[in-house]
């Protein structure tokens, strides 16, 4: 069983002692001013008088008029430490969140308060506000068929539960990483951050659908600096990773074996070189290419965002017809194969239900340079049947419904993506020596335009000139300006299996944003003929 | 009151009390609380989408939670102690002396009409909006925004509680063509919903989106441009006024904006002209247009006087050490930016060849030595040619620094309150803007783009 808070302040002298897990044990959930005096007020989200609760909010907004309820229960753990200036913090927040259908349009109410009264003031605000924003013949708004779970609980598969340890321990850890590095010569800095999250989620639907599920995310950042005193820098990133796993997401053997390795290459004696600019082959990593994947292929086929619904907020997409462009679209070459999955383990996007109830299944957005399908829920998923691939009316949202907390309106987010890797052994190095003219990106910020077409990317320090299959100087001042479809289509090779790497993706949607993280795991590749500026150049 | 929106002030200063009685002695943030109520409408291809009402606390010691019974408090303030535990050994800088006892500056930032706004009403001035853009043959998408916050603050051995309550309403709409050949944008922001004019917003939009139909293809390269306020404030944005001292930055790595490369003394430019001598920048907490949310001791700051940088972003510590001060000037973002009289049919007149631009989106700072930053044109650009708009043109990403443009001013209109609202409610920080459109040569536009 779960610590309660008032477990915690019984052990509290437990805690102090260095053996407890959190400094912000699970609420009992009651901003008391906001709730009604007497009133029974809720432990955690395994508490199972919460499905009773749930309920209690489903039939007040059924009996205030709606014909579709849910409701998404919070308790989100958040935890920060690092070398400074980084200091040790933690936060919680504690949320509810009711969502209405009322002829076709919808209201959402939300707060800080599980209690039975509070639930039923939001149940029925929420049924007031979709009142309000209905206007002329009602929307013929249906949900896409789901199969409804019951009674299901999940938690995201971890080895390390980071709220097991106590904070010096993980300390401890980072210490022992610094302790290592700073003891070789010419090293002047080792810093780091560790950030855990865990978020307790119970959703509860007028389709009779209930489920707690429990996700965990962890972020670790660890780098060093060295300094030969006459100019020559080195040193590098060292851990630098965001999954949905737990501590075991720093891998302290890792780790050392990175600091050996990058204390040995010494400071840099790559000579830096202006661009010159023209158009070259192009080597991008797996981790660019995740950022590029995630933006023109991601963001751009989430089907609220292609049908114009986002157009005042993040913007739309050039993949802008979806009926038209499903099964059509050549969006790249042949090689070009992504999918979309909610399911693969240490996913940031990983769940075992959305935040509508859909367990969402892989599905494929690109196949051989086709675009195969759009980003869904329920509601859109009915609404443009013909493209989940699927006959008559069996269609099915492919489950990207998701918020954040409780207090927020969960929104179409791009779930794990994952492109098929190439037939051969191909890896980074391989890719490099096929170029007999080029440039490679290992780093890469990437700016697109509002419709996820137009890129321009740039790295500074992490761009560098490839000769006769060598890098032979670094690019500081290189960038690339590229058009998706255009540039989807030049991929001449692609990294084989054992190149696949995972990379963390977040982007920001929705009045007022909201953010979300996926995985997006791809190879490095080529692609030819692309457009090398010097990206600090005026006209 | 049943179900306040707000946290009442009792129970801010009863559970501030609390907190300050019993959390550990020691170098302390304030303890804060921040309680806030958000009414939202989106809109999207002409329908409503989504109407909500959510309300959230932020109670923040070093720890932070957002629930204020018993026993979250004192979960609290046991994370504060066993905090301190694990950081005993760190050595917190010294701020040397105490923090001065000063009054608030009285600011304006409560409207009833925002607060109070009726959510049917409100819905209703959305549905002739979208009504209107569906009779031109248009596509609406939108968002409007009613938002209440207070926020009562504790400061660490101080024994009065200050409690400011404010608020904060926005609207804006994109209108596009169905086929995506034309896009328009508008959008306003300010504490008092009364002062927003939402069908002139939408208005606006309309016709820009009409005018933005069926945009040709330009040459890049170097254009004088007429921006529109919020176009320029999106290049204001990006000055950074941070001061950082030669420890934070590092011997011969000055990376910040405002150092003075060709003294070569290590320091800044304070005192010297940087930008155009017409141009004043400064945050005024009393400035009724900006809305600012006051703390203790907060006083009008110009950054930019007559074109002298005159202050820079100071922590208290760099203040106390480096400038005989004894205030720190963080967080005075609200701007207002001087002006001058040109109307924009007037500086349009008075064009041989320009670009008029609606606003820019899509920015990153590319080189923060010089600010340089690059982004793109949206929601409306057109061509002038000998004094008047002769047609639409197609998006531009461009490569340019704000203090490049700001030395570039031929023209200026009055300056008006532009939209920046505070995107995230638990965020009670950023005041609005006062920008003015701008007439500048030789904006540097770098690539075409196909996006509209």
């Amino acid at each position: 069983m779960l610590n309660t808070r008032r477990h915690f302040i019984r052990n509290s002298a437990s805690v102090t002692a260095g053996i407890g897990a959190s400094f912000l044990i699970r609420s009992s959930a009651s901003a008391a001013v906001f709730a009604k005096s007497g009133e029974l007020l809720y432990e955690s989200t395994e508490d199972p008088s919460l499905k009773k609760l749930i309920q209690s909010g489903i039939d007040a907004a059924k009996k205030a008029g709606a014909s579709y309820a849910d409701i998404r229960i919070t308790h989100r753990r958040y935890r920060l430490d690092g070398s400074p200036p980084i200091v040790f913090g933690e936060r919680e927040a504690i949320t509810i969140g009711v969502r209405s259908l009322v002829n076709g349009y919808w209201g959402f109410a939300s707060g800080p308060v599980w209690s039975r009264g509070e639930v039923i003031r939001l149940a029925i605000e929420s049924v007031h506000l979709a009142r309000a924003g209905a206007h002329g013949k009602f929307k013929d708004t249906v949900l896409a068929p789901l199969p409804v779970v019951p009674d299901g609980t999940w938690t995201t598969p971890i080895s390390i539960d980071p709220y097991s340890l106590h904070p010096a321990q993980i300390r401890d850890v980072f210490d022992g990483l610094a302790n290592y590095a700073t003891s070789k010569p010419l090293v002047q800095r080792f810093g780091w951050s560790f950030a855990a999250t865990v978020t307790d989620k119970s959703f509860g639907s007028s389709e009779d659908g209930f489920f707690s599920q429990r996700t965990f995310t962890s972020g670790v950042s660890a780098s060093f600096q060295m300094a030969d005193g006459r100019g020559g820098i080195g040193g590098g990133s060292v851990l630098s990773d965001t999954a949905g796993i737990g501590f075991e997401i720093v891998d302290e053997q890792k780790a050392r074996d990175e600091i050996d390795r990058i204390h040995a290459e010494g400071v840099s004696t790559m000579p830096r070189k202006p661009v010159e600019v023209g158009r070259y082959d192009v080597v991008f990593s797996a981790g660019v290419l995740a950022q590029i994947i995630g933006t023109t292929i991601g963001s751009a086929s989430e089907l609220d965002r292609a049908i114009g619904l986002e157009a005042n907020a993040g913007g739309t997409s050039y993949l802008n017809e979806p009926e038209e462009m499903t099964g059509a679209y050549p969006l790249g070459g042949g090689l070009l194969t992504v999918t979309g999955n909610r399911n693969e383990p240490g996913g940031l996007a990983t769940v075992k239900w959305d935040d509508e109830g859909v367990s969402p299944a892989p599905f494929t957005i690109v196949d051989k340079g086709i675009v195969q399908s759009f980003q869904m829920n329920r509601e859109l998923a009915a609404a443009y049947s013909s493209l989940d691939g699927t006959v008559g009316t069996d269609t099915r949202s492919n489950g990207c419904l998701y918020a954040e907390e409780g207090l927020n309106i969960p929104l179409i987010r791009t779930p794990n993506l994952e492109m098929r890797p190439g037939d051969s052994e191909d890896d980074l190095d391989s890719l490099i020596a096929n170029i007999e003219d080029g440039v490679v990106f290992n780093q890469m910020s990437l700016g697109m335009d509002f419709q996820q077409l137009n890129g321009m990317g740039f790295s500074g320090t992490g761009c560098f000139q490839i000769k006769k299959g060598k890098i032979t100087a670094m690019l500081p001042s290189a960038g690339v300006l590229f058009r998706a479809p255009e540039l989807w289509k030049s991929l001449s090779h692609i990294g084989g299996v054992g190149s696949l790497q995972r990379t963390p993706f977040q982007s920001t949607k929705g009045e007022p944003s909201q953010e979300a993280s996926s995985s997006i795991t791809c190879p490095p590749v080529i692609c030819r003929n692309q457009a090398i500026i010097d990206y600090r150049r005026k006209a | 009151m049943d179900n306040p929106r707000l946290l009442p002030v009792e129970e801010c200063e009863r559970v501030l009390r609390l907190i300050s009685a019993r959390r550990p002695k020691g170098r302390r943030a304030p303890a804060r609380i921040f309680s806030w109520w958000n009414g939202e409408i989106r809109w999207g291809r002409n329908t409503v989408t989504l109407v909500t009402a959510r309300r959230n606390i932020n109670l923040a010691s070093d720890a932070a939670t957002n629930q204020t019974d018993d026993v979250s408090l004192e979960s609290l303030i046991q994370a504060d102690r066993n905090r301190d535990e694990l950081v005993k050994s760190f050595a917190f800088p010294s701020l040397g002396l105490s923090a001065p006892d000063l009054p608030e500056p009285k600011t304006t930032i409560w409207s009833d009409k925002t607060f109070d706004s009726d959510i049917e009403e409100r819905a209703k001035f959305i549905h002739v909006l979208c009504d209107a853009a569906k009779s031109e043959g248009m596509i609406s998408a939108g968002y409007m925004e009613m938002r209440g916050g207070r926020l009562a603050m504790l400061d660490y051995g101080s024994e009065s509680i200050r409690v400011n309550d404010f608020t904060q309403a926005q609207c804006s709409l994109t209108v596009r063509h169905p086929k995506g050949i034309g896009s328009g944008w508008a959008g306003l922001s300010s504490y008092d919903w009364a002062s927003i004019d939402a069908d002139a917003i939408a208005q606006r939009a309309m016709d820009k989106c009409i005018a933005s139909l069926d945009p040709v293809a330009i040459e890049p390269g170097r254009y004088t441009v007429i921006l529109e306020p919020d176009a320029v404030l999106s290049m204001v944005n990006m000055l950074d006024f941070s001061r950082r001292s030669a420890e934070a930055t590092g011997p011969g790595s000055p990376w910040w904006l405002f150092f003075d490369f060709a003294l070569q003394k290590g320091r800044s430019k304070l005192g010297l002209k940087v930008i155009d001598e017409r141009i004043t920048i400064q945050h005024d907490p009393t400035d009724p247009m900006l809305g600012v949310l006051p703390e203790p001791g907060m006083t009008s700051v110009k950054w930019i006087t007559n074109g002298v940088l005159t202050s820079l972003n100071n922590l208290r510590h760099d203040a106390l050490e480096d400038l005989n001060d004894n205030l720190a000037t963080l967080d005075r973002f609200a701007l207002h930016m001087s002006g001058g009289e040109t109307s924009k049919e007037e500086m349009i007149s008075s064009t041989e060849r320009g670009l008029l631009v609606t606003r820019f989106s899509n920015l990153m700072l590319i080189d923060a030595a010089s600010a340089l930053c690059t982004g793109l044109t949206r929601d409306g650009l057109w061509l002038i040619e000998n004094g008047k708009i002769t047609k639409a043109v197609k998006n531009m990403r461009f490569t340019e620094s704000p203090v490049f443009l700001l030395n570039q001013v031929q023209e200026m209109s009055v300056p008006v309150r532009t939209f920046r609202p505070v995107k995230d409610p638990s965020n009670a920080g950023v005041g609005g803007a006062v920008i003015p459109m701008i007439k500048a040569r030789d904006f540097s536009f770098t690539s075409m783009v196909d996006a509209v």
